[in-house]
C-alpha cells in the first residue's frame, strides 16, 4: 500500500464531507470526555470513602482484648499437663483495660525505625447527661498534637479550634450528632456521667464531624489528662496505642512482633478493615468495565455510520472506467482509514487521560 | 514533721516489692532533685477499683519543706547485677533460644530484661557470636 496515496484519499474524503466528519469527531470526543469524567469521579469518591476510614485508623493498634486464656491453668499444672482435660464454662480472663508498662512500650516504639509516629488513646464510656436524660456515648482521650499530625484529627474538627482541647482544661470536642441532639453550642458546659456514677462538667470547644452519622452521634474527644481525671485513674492509664508506620504493608508483620514482645493484643489495619480493600477493587473494576463497554458500543455505532458514508461515496466512482478494480481497493483503503483515524483519535484522548492521572 | 510516702504498686508487680528495698523519689515540688528512701511496709489490702496496692516508704534524708498530699514519682530497686552479659532483645527467640553464628540454636537462661536488652545468666560467653533470627 502506498501510504501517500492512502493519506491523500482519506484526507480528501474526510474533508469533502466535513460536517459529517465533524459530527463523528464531536461524538467520539464527547464519549471519551464523559468516560474520563466518570472514572475520575469514581476514583475520587473511592479515595474519599477510603480516606474516611484509613485516615482515622492506625496501622497497628495495641490494646487489651477481653478473651479467655489460650492455655487454661489445668493444662499447665504438673499433675494434669499430659492429660486431656475437658474444661467447660471457660470465662474470659482479663481484668484490666489499660496497657501494662505503657510508657516503656511507647519509648520502645519511638525508637523503632519502621514507625512514623505513636499516638496514645483512652476510650471512656460515658453518658451525656441532659437533665434526667442520659445519652450513651464514648469519650476518646487523645494526645492532640500526635492525633492531628498522624491521623488528620484537625481535618474533621469542623467548628472551633482543635488546639483548644489541650489549652483549655476540662474541655471536650463533641460529635456533631451529639451536639445536635443535646443542643450544645461552642462555649457551653455540658455534664457527663461516667460508668462509676460520677458527674463531670466539660466545656464544649468544638464539633467533630466524620460524615458517618452513627459515629458522630456517639463519639467525642477530650485530652488524655481530662479523660484520666474522668475515669479517676493515674497518668499511666492508657487503653490503646495507635501506631502509624512508614510503610503500611509492613503492618501485619509488625503487629505479630508487637503481640509477642509487649504481651498485649495488636491489630493491623488490613485485618481490621479487610472489607474496604475489597470494596475499592470491586468499584474500580465496575467503573472501568462500564466505561470501556460504553466506548466500544459507541465505537461500533460510529464505525457503522462511517461504513454507510463509504458506500455512499463509493457510488461516485461507479461512473469512471477504472471503477471495478479501484472500487474494491478504494473500499479497503477507506475502511482502513476511517477506522484508523477513529482509533487514533480515541487513543490520543486516552493518552491525555492517562497522563492526567 | 515526719512524712510517709504512699506509693501505688500495680498488681502485676506487687510480688517484687519487699520492705527494705531502696527507693528513688522525684516530686513535682522539687523538680530537679532525686531523693533516696526505703520501703517500710506493703499494705496487703488492694484498692479494688484501681487494682493497686499501697507501699509505704520513708525518706533517707527528708527535704526541708513538705506538705501532705504532694505528688510523688518513685522507682523501686528490685534487683541489681554487676558485670551482666546482655544481648539485644530481638536476638532472643521465645524468651529462651538464641541462634549462634553457625546456625544452631541454643537454650539460654535469662535474668533481667526489658524491651531492648536481655541479661543472659547461663548459656553464652563473651566470645559467642549470634545471628538475628528470621521473622
Amino acid at each position: 500500500m502506498s501510504f501517500k496515496l492512502l493519506f491523500n484519499i482519506s484526507k480528501a474524503l474526510l474533508f469533502s464531507r466535513f460536517k459529517q466528519t465533524l459530527v463523528a469527531a464531536i461524538g467520539v470526543t464527547f464519549g471519551i470526555t464523559m468516560f474520563i469524567t466518570l472514572l475520575s469521579f469514581m476514583n475520587g469518591l473511592n479515595k474519599m470513602l477510603d480516606g474516611l476510614v484509613s485516615n482515622r485508623t492506625p496501622h497497628v493498634r495495641i490494646y487489651n482484648n477481653i478473651k479467655p486464656s489460650v492455655v487454661q491453668p489445668i493444662n499447665e499444672s504438673a499433675q494434669f499437663k499430659d492429660a486431656y482435660n475437658f474444661i467447660s464454662s471457660v470465662k474470659p480472663y482479663n481484668t484490666r483495660k489499660e496497657i501494662y508498662n505503657v510508657n516503656a512500650i511507647m519509648d520502645k516504639l519511638k525508637t523503632d525505625d519502621r514507625v512514623l509516629g505513636v499516638a496514645p488513646k483512652i476510650a471512656a464510656q460515658v453518658f451525656y447527661t441532659l437533665g434526667n436524660v442520659n445519652l450513651n456515648g464514648v469519650i476518646n482521650g487523645v494526645d492532640v498534637d500526635a492525633e492531628a499530625r498522624l491521623f488528620y484529627f484537625n481535618d474533621y474538627v469542623t467548628t472551633g479550634n482543635y488546639l483548644d482541647l489541650q489549652n483549655t482544661s476540662n474541655s471536650i470536642i463533641l460529635g456533631k450528632g451529639v451536639a445536635d441532639i443535646i443542643l450544645a453550642q461552642i462555649g457551653d458546659v455540658i455534664t457527663v456521667t461516667t460508668s462509676t456514677g460520677e458527674q463531670f462538667p466539660l466545656k464544649v470547644v468544638g464539633y467533630f464531624q466524620s460524615g458517618i452519622a452513627d459515629y458522630d452521634k456517639v463519639q467525642s474527644y477530650a485530652s488524655i489528662t481530662t479523660t484520666q481525671k474522668l475515669l479517676g485513674r493515674g497518668k499511666s492509664y492508657i487503653s490503646d496505642i495507635q501506631v502509624k508506620l512508614k510503610d503500611i504493608n509492613l503492618a501485619p508483620v509488625v503487629a505479630t512482633e508487637y503481640r509477642n514482645i509487649f504481651e498485649a493484643d495488636a491489630e493491623d489495619i488490613q485485618t481490621a478493615n479487610a472489607q474496604f480493600e475489597t470494596g475499592t477493587n470491586v468499584r474500580t473494576i465496575i467503573s472501568y468495565a462500564v466505561g470501556i463497554t460504553l466506548l466500544i458500543v459507541a465505537g461500533f455505532g460510529i464505525y457503522n455510520i462511517l461504513n454507510m458514508l463509504i458506500y455512499e461515496k463509493d457510488g461516485y466512482h461507479s461512473h469512471t472506467k477504472t471503477n471495478r478494480l479501484c472500487g474494491v481497493r478504494c473500499k479497503k483503503h477507506l475502511y482502513f482509514h476511517c477506522t484508523y483515524y477513529r482509533h487514533l483519535w480515541g487513543t490520543c484522548r486516552n493518552g491525555f487521560w492517562f497522563c492526567a492521572q | 514533721m515526719f512524712f510517709v510516702l504512699e506509693l501505688n504498686i500495680d498488681e502485676n508487680d506487687i510480688l517484687k516489692v519487699k520492705p527494705g528495698q531502696q527507693v528513688f523519689i522525684r516530686m513535682d515540688s522539687y523538680k530537679n532533685e532525686v531523693f533516696e528512701g526505703e520501703i517500710t511496709s506493703v499494705d496487703p489490702i488492694m484498692n479494688e477499683r484501681t487494682r493497686t496496692f499501697t507501699a509505704n516508704a520513708i525518706f533517707k534524708t527528708q527535704p526541708q519543706v513538705l506538705f501532705p498530699n504532694l505528688s510523688v514519682e518513685a522507682n523501686i530497686l528490685i534487683s541489681s547485677q554487676e558485670k551482666a552479659l546482655t544481648i539485644p532483645r530481638n536476638y532472643l527467640l521465645n524468651d529462651s533460644l538464641v541462634t549462634l553464628s553457625d546456625g544452631s540454636k541454643r537454650n539460654v537462661q535469662t535474668g533481667l530484661m526489658d524491651y531492648n536488652i536481655v541479661e543472659i545468666t547461663q548459656g553464652l560467653t563473651d566470645n559467642d557470636q549470634l545471628l538475628l533470627p528470621k521473622q
